[in-house]
């Protein structure tokens, strides 16, 4: 007889009582670790979309608008292209505050024999680009050569295989670490290669423009100077350059950032409101607890157990149920939240990257602290209100 | 060992927050001699066992002091309270107080376990258990025992750390005539031994035992 076992013996002969308070801190636990696991992974896609599109102003032919959804095409990788006259990418280039700019080439696949898959093509100047290339590096370092692509991390082909696209074969080098969102399933190549594939859709009769390939671009991305203000030199363009757009990236990004912010407080509100609710019901079940308990902690106090003493066996038995309710929690909100990534990404439309490891790790540890605090918090009072009590007066009531 | 209570009251309050108080044992001294049996009789709700919490340190009296070999019981912080009734003092509390969550022979281990290794006592325990007729049951849950099985246990566990000092509030309630004497004569027979046994009771029969015999009335003590 060990008095350590005693809190162990104690849950063990009441399995019910122990279910109900192990059930609890799941729930608080699961919900914590869940919620919290989505909300970094709606900041982390954001932040990633961010990095992704590399550049402080994207601009477009005027009437891209009224031909595709441009935010769904640009963040989500929706297929759709337009198109462009060459010539503004050298009047961006004079324009006062703009300190690199390269262009980029969309075309879109087709769901048919000639291609492999329905998909958006991006194109991109190797000599001048700075969005895509420092993504790209991070999987692939080599130059992409004439004909190679690298993929989206949700395109199935591997590493080493063939995408076709207009019955022209094209070499996958490399896949891209995911973004959480649809640009995952897009296809990139040099502007060389895209040229070719516009070609062969021209040669077939799917041709996606009438001009020449070698004359046209599709958008141009902007890196402004440092000291100067990106929606002035934005402003700058729409005003002196005749039928093109200047976007400001980030006010393309704040509609995803404002509804990724509403979803991210509804959340993080959901997740204070349980942690609360399960704590208020564990102080009730608690306080419950004590009280059925009586007549059992006067005993203890009877045989010698001092007020500290019985405390510590409250609140340790209280801290085995946060442990393994807390573990069992966070188990459960990883098997939810994980696998089914790519559902919640659809189900809410923003885009969402699970954390790396790390996060996760601190996460899960700090998703176990709130388990381990909310148990012993919750048994506190009752412990202390049970402390204050005279043996003899429960003695006094009757055995 | 020796207790002594000198001026010992207690008041409880009625209705929480208001001055109604009943008194439920008067101002009085007393005291437990050293190998002596000490009977205390008297109706329910008399004070007897309100007066037995009182000198077994379990609850804080209104006014007066309780002390063992000149040590004042109600001086002490609690943590040291409890240590000392856990060496010096074996309670026995009225009715059922077996843990559930534990088998018989635990129960009987869990003072010594409390302040030092519970298996040291495990050979002791073993040989109450067996005194007090129990031993084929050491391995059962105490929830499974009866009304008499249970007392018989509690009385083990009130011995198992060889206390100077033992105070029994009603030992024989559940017990049949065979089991009564049994109990009552290892009470006597460890006051021989030099314990200093305080018995409260309904039982008449206690009394053959006695070496002093006080009966409680409405709060007030009484040597017969």
């Amino acid at each position: 007889m060990n008095i350590r076992s005693l809190p162990i013996k104690n849950l063990k002969k009441k399995p019910g009582r122990t279910a109900v308070l192990l059930i609890l801190v799941i729930f608080l636990s699961f919900a914590v670790f869940a919620g919290s696991v989505t909300v970094s992974s709606l900041g982390n896609g954001l932040s990633g979309l961010e990095r992704r599109l590399g550049a402080d102003i994207i601009v477009v032919p005027s009437s891209a608008r009224s031909h595709v959804d441009l935010e769904q095409m640009l963040l989500s990788g929706t297929p759709g292209y337009f198109y462009m006259d060459k010539s503004n990418l050298g009047k961006v280039l004079s324009v006062e505050g703009v300190e690199k700019a390269s262009p980029q080439y969309f075309m879109a696949s087709v769901k048919a024999g000639c291609c492999s898959l329905k998909t958006q093509i991006i194109g991109f100047d190797p000599d001048t680009d700075f969005s895509v290339t420092p993504w790209i590096s991070e999987s692939y370092q080599s130059r992409l050569e004439t004909q190679d692509v690298v993929v989206g991390s949700d395109i199935t082909v591997p590493v080493g295989g063939r995408v076709r696209f207009y019955d022209v074969n094209c070499n996958v080098v490399a896949k891209l670490a995911p973004t959480g969102t649809g640009l995952d399933t897009a296809v990139y190549a040099n502007d060389d290669t895209v040229k070719i594939l516009m070609q062969a859709a021209a040669d077939k009769g799917m041709a996606q423009t009438e001009g020449d390939p070698d004359t046209l671009i599709s958008a141009i991305y902007i890196k402004v100077a440092d000291g100067y203000d990106v929606q002035t030199v934005a402003d700058y363009i729409n005003i002196y350059m005749k039928k093109v757009e200047a976007v400001p990236a980030r006010s393309m990004l704040s509609g995803i950032s404002d509804s990724l912010s509403g979803i991210s407080d509804t959340i993080k509100l959901l997740v204070a409101a349980v942690w609360i609710l399960a704590f208020v019901i564990m102080i009730i079940v608690f306080s419950g607890l004590v009280n059925e308990r009586k007549k059992e902690f006067a005993v203890l106090r009877v045989v010698g157990m001092s007020r500290k003493m019985l405390a510590r066996l409250i609140l340790t038995e209280s801290l085995i149920l946060s442990v393994i309710g807390g573990v069992i929690g966070i188990a459960l909100g990883a098997a939810v939240v994980f696998p089914f990534s790519a559902a919640i990404e659809a189900r809410i439309g923003l885009p969402f990257l699970t954390p790396g490891a790390g996060t996760v790790i601190l996460l899960a540890a700090l998703s176990l602290v709130a388990a381990l605090v909310a148990g012993p918090a919750a048994s506190a009072y009752s412990a202390y209100k049970l402390s204050r009590v005279d043996t003899g007066v429960i003695l006094r009531e009757g055995m | 060992m020796k207790l002594e209570a000198v001026n010992l009251s207690r008041r409880f309050t009625r209705i929480k927050g208001d001055a109604n108080y009943f008194t439920a044992v008067s101002p009085t001294d007393f005291s437990l001699k050293e190998g002596a049996v000490t009977v205390l009789m008297g109706r329910s709700g008399s004070g007897k066992t309100t007066l037995l919490n009182m000198l077994g340190g379990l609850l804080e009296p209104s006014t007066g002091s309780v002390s063992v070999d000149g040590r004042d019981l109600y001086a002490m912080d609690d943590d040291e309270r409890s240590r000392f009734r856990n060496r010096c003092i074996g309670v026995m509390p009225q009715g059922h107080s077996a843990l559930s969550s534990l088998t018989v022979l635990e129960n009987v281990i869990l003072p010594h376990a409390l302040y030092g290794a519970g298996e040291d006592a495990e050979e002791y325990a073993r040989e109450l258990l067996s005194r007090f007729a129990i031993a084929d049951i050491s391995d059962v849950r105490s929830s499974e025992l009866s009304g008499g099985e249970a007392r018989r246990m509690t009385i083990a566990r009130a011995l198992i750390c060889r206390p100077g000092i033992i105070l029994a509030d009603e030992p024989t309630g559940d017990l049949d005539d065979e089991n009564t004497v049994l109990v009552l004569e290892t009470l006597r027979s460890l006051a021989d031994e030099g314990a200093s046994v305080l018995i409260v009771t309904h039982e008449n029969d206690a009394a053959r035992f006695a070496d002093e015999i006080y009966r409680m009335d409405g709060g007030t003590l009484k040597k017969i």
